[in-house]
């Protein structure tokens, strides 16, 4: 069984007064199944990724393949097994209404007939867009343009599917809705390959976050692993009467207490048993009136792991 | 089919919505049809007035597809469009083709109503001593119309000054191309140059149903025809080869 | 800035438009060719319906009509621009009429048909096979300046309520078309309707003082009636601009909104 993704030293360049290099002699193997995340800054190659995947755009040097296929000799068999959303402003007829759009692009899709006429309604209610479905797209707002651009793309089920920032433009209620939909996917047999800036999508959704940065991969890992990479699994705010100590125990610990003394923060580099027994020991004597733990976020991992790639030499 | 039949429907929802076909395909007609009769209405007889008929379709029919068909994939580019329209499952070129004809029929079918209201509204008689040949007629210049467009459209989409390279071509054809202007109106060395044009030979074809259908003139008109659409393709696979090459399908 | 200043800015910037939009040899291969091959084009037709006296009578005609292409269509792309780059909020609070600034900006557009109208005096003339008509039409030139103007206060009339909506292309297109037809450039319009239409509209009385002019018959009174249709289309022009922005501040919507 071919792998979903297989990436070997790709390449891809753009002419430019001084040559920009997008991805560098990335290599990278994606299996079937699941939801990959994407991140990188701005500029990281995110986009020029899905954009050769999706067959937009050809590689410099190296080879990309989709389950066995090449992206660039057998585009064709490519798109029969992928969908991309790109999203934005643009790539859709405005002067249609969203249900034109819908009928039209679900053809370029692979659906027609019945099955179109079955899928529409389907996720026009989904993404909430049934009551404007027969007005113009040019009277839309720009969430409600990225949820006909992911009605489009998700009126079929794809193999691969590729979600490029799915969730720029809506708010927390249709962004909530969204991963709902994407999460049943993976279930269905679909791969989906992720990039988004919103982390919470990639934390919610991942199982496996790459990290682009210069055009290569700077981590490849389980969300977990990711999120630890920002030093801690979890910190544990102590809110204590005021009389918080700062011991020596709690120092080892790397403690940091608020300068009123009404809270200790402990940074928790992996839970076990043994850290678990060390906090409590150290936390005896203290007055405790609540006890938080927050799980370290990606987005402090994502901090981290940028500053190290900048401040890599 | 399924391809080629939603994307001319997208066309013609898209051009349905657009004014300007208008201008090409009632303004421009009903004012070459003005030119080409009110002078001579009193002694215009029935054959000479199917002449302008098909002559001012063709020469509108021209300018329409200048204008709406060759401009499909510089508007789809700008509309963002032109990427999901030719990297979906279907082939690009079945998309661009369907497109072309949806945009194609249109400009068509407008174009042939304008000139049968004028004639009515004027009152001139025409003469069709073959309706049937007529009429595939003008399927044929549908068909030859597709390929002029997609040759065109395929052509001028990388070039900065396609505005004003469509407004070149759009007149000297009107003036060569046998239409209009017949060509024994023409210097010698004027009408060769028509000769390489379709229009010409559809023309000629027109002309001739209203006695003996000139079956070589439709085969001529069919084979140039032949030769726009093989270079029309061969331009959009370049074309499309290019972008892809150097990024420039503008997706978003 | 005072009000001349103000339109000696629009007359700059309409030249500086008129340079980036057409250079040279753009203009040339995209804006005066065809223009010199469409004229012909009426020449031909003027001579298929009424032979050799037809063709002369069209070339006359031509001449004249020659500036419809620029100052009946180009010109509407000044007000059009504006709206699209949201630069009219600011020429609309200058302190001079709207209407004004963009007649200075089109003076660029003006000087640009005039020369048109003068290759296609020359090129048709040669290519025709009327070489003496050449001079005679090209000293006469000056003689379009009311036309011209008519023109172009047409262009920007008819712009003006279709700017930033699907109509925009087709009302330059029909008004062209329609002066094309009702002038009596290509053939003498006899209908009475179309006469009196034609009446009102640019270039008729213009070319009718150059035909005067040209077999010595008196042409002063034509001319002058070209002034005062090009009077009466700047009368409506102003009215349509000041009409349109006052809407646009009322309302807050359209394309002349602020």
């Amino acid at each position: 069984m071919p792998n979903a993704i297989e990436l070997r030293g790709l390449t891809r360049r753009y002419a430019a007064k001084t040559e920009v290099v997008a991805l560098d002699t990335v290599d990278l193997d994606i299996a079937e199944g699941g939801v990959i995340g994407v991140l990188g800054e701005n500029g990281a190659g995110k986009t020029t990724l899905t954009k050769i995947l999706a067959t937009l755009l050809f590689p410099s040097e190296g080879s990309a393949r989709v389950f066995g296929h090449d992206v660039v000799r057998d585009a064709r068999a490519v798109r029969r097994v992928t969908t991309a959303v790109f999203g934005g402003d643009r790539g859709l007829y405005p002067m249609l209404s969203g249900g034109e759009n819908l009928r039209y692009f679900g053809v370029l899709n692979g659906v027609h007939g019945r099955a179109l006429r079955t899928r529409m309604p389907e996720v026009l209610e989904d993404f909430g867009l049934m009551d404007a479905a027969d007005r113009r797209v040019e009277t839309y707002s720009k969430g409600m343009r990225q949820r006909l651009h992911l009605c489009i793309g998700l009126l079929t089920r794809p193999r691969l599917l590729l979600l490029d920032e799915p969730t720029v433009g809506l708010d927390p209620n249709e962004s909530a809705r969204l991963r709902e939909v994407i999460a049943g996917f993976p279930r269905q047999g679909t791969t989906v390959v992720l990039t988004s800036h919103n982390l919470l999508d990639i934390e919610t959704l991942a199982d496996r976050v790459v990290m682009l940065a210069h055009g290569r991969i700077a981590h490849d890992a389980g969300v977990d692993d990711f999120r630890r990479l920002g030093g801690v699994e979890a910190v544990v705010t102590v809110t204590t009467d005021g009389s918080a100590v700062l011991t020596d125990e709690l120092k080892a610990l790397g403690a940091a207490s608020t300068p009123d003394g009404s809270r200790l923060n402990v940074p928790v580099a992996r839970w076990s048993g043994e850290m678990l027994a060390r906090l409590s020991h150290a936390l005896a004597g203290q007055r405790i009136e609540r006890l938080d733990v927050r799980t370290s976020t990606l987005d402090e991992a994502f901090a981290v792991a940028s500053r190290t790639e900048t401040d890599a030499p | 089919m399924h391809a080629l039949f939603a994307s001319a429907r997208n066309q013609v929802a898209i051009v349905l919505t657009r004014a300007t076909n208008l201008a090409t395909g009632v303004v421009v007609p009903l004012m070459l049809m003005s030119l080409l009769t009110l002078p001579r209405l009193h002694h215009l007889d029935p054959t000479t007035a199917t002449a302008v008929f098909t002559g001012v379709l063709l020469a509108s029919f021209w300018g329409a597809s200048l204008w709406s068909g060759a401009g499909i994939l510089r508007r789809e580019r700008d509309m963002g469009t032109l990427a999901p329209s030719v990297t979906g499952r279907p082939s690009a070129l079945t998309m661009l083709l369907g497109k072309t004809l949806g945009g194609v029929v249109f400009d068509i079918g407008l174009i042939v109503v304008t000139n049968v209201l004028f004639v009515l509204a004027a009152g001139i008689r025409l003469r069709i001593a073959h309706p049937f040949v007529f009429m595939l007629g003008v399927i044929v210049v549908v068909v030859c119309g597709v390929a002029s467009s997609l040759m065109i459209g395929a052509l001028l989409i990388l070039s900065r000054y396609a505005f004003q390279l469509t407004t070149a071509l759009g007149t000297p054809v009107m003036l060569l191309g046998g239409t209009i202007i017949p060509h024994d109106v023409l210097p010698p060395w004027a009408a060769a140059i028509g000769n390489v044009i379709n229009l010409a030979w559809l023309q000629r074809f027109m002309v001739s149903t209203a006695t003996t259908p000139d079956w070589s003139a439709l085969l001529i008109a069919l084979g140039l025809s032949a030769a726009y659409a093989a270079v029309g393709i061969v331009a959009v696979r370049v074309m499309l080869r290019w972008a892809r090459k150097e990024g420039t399908l503008e997706l978003a | 800035m005072s009000w001349h200043e103000i339109l000696r800015a629009n007359a700059r910037l309409g030249w500086a438009m008129l340079r980036a939009d057409w250079p040279p040899l753009v203009w040339l291969v995209g804006a005066l060719l065809p223009e010199v091959v469409r004229m012909l084009v009426f020449v031909a037709i003027g001579s298929i319906t009424g032979g050799s006296e037809g063709a002369r009578y069209a070339l006359i005609g031509c001449v004249v009509l020659s500036v419809a292409g620029t100052c009946v269509s180009a010109v509407t792309d000044i007000p059009a621009i504006d709206v699209a780059l949201g630069t009219y909020r600011t020429i609309a609070a200058a302190g001079v009429p709207v209407f004004v600034q963009y007649v200075a900006r089109a003076l660029a557009l003006a000087a640009a048909a005039l020369v048109v109208s003068v290759c296609v005096a020359i090129t048709l003339g040669l290519v025709t096979g009327q070489p003496a008509m050449i001079w005679p039409l090209v000293s006469r030139v000056w003689m379009l300046l009311p036309a011209v103007a008519a023109a172009t206060m047409l262009g920007l009339v008819v712009i003006a309520p279709a700017i930033g909506s699907n109509w925009e292309g087709i009302t330059y297109n029909a008004a062209t078309a329609l002066v094309t037809v009702v002038s009596g450039a290509v053939f003498a319009v006899t209908v009475p309707t179309l006469q009196a239409v034609g009446d009102v509209l640019p270039l008729t009385h213009a070319i009718r003082a150059l035909r005067e002019s040209l077999t010595g018959e008196p042409w002063m009174g034509e001319w002058m009636l070209e002034f005062a249709v090009a009077t009466g289309w700047c009368i409506i022009g102003a009215f349509v601009y000041r009409a349109q922005t006052a809407r646009g501040r009322r309302t807050g919507r359209g394309a002349y909104a602020a």
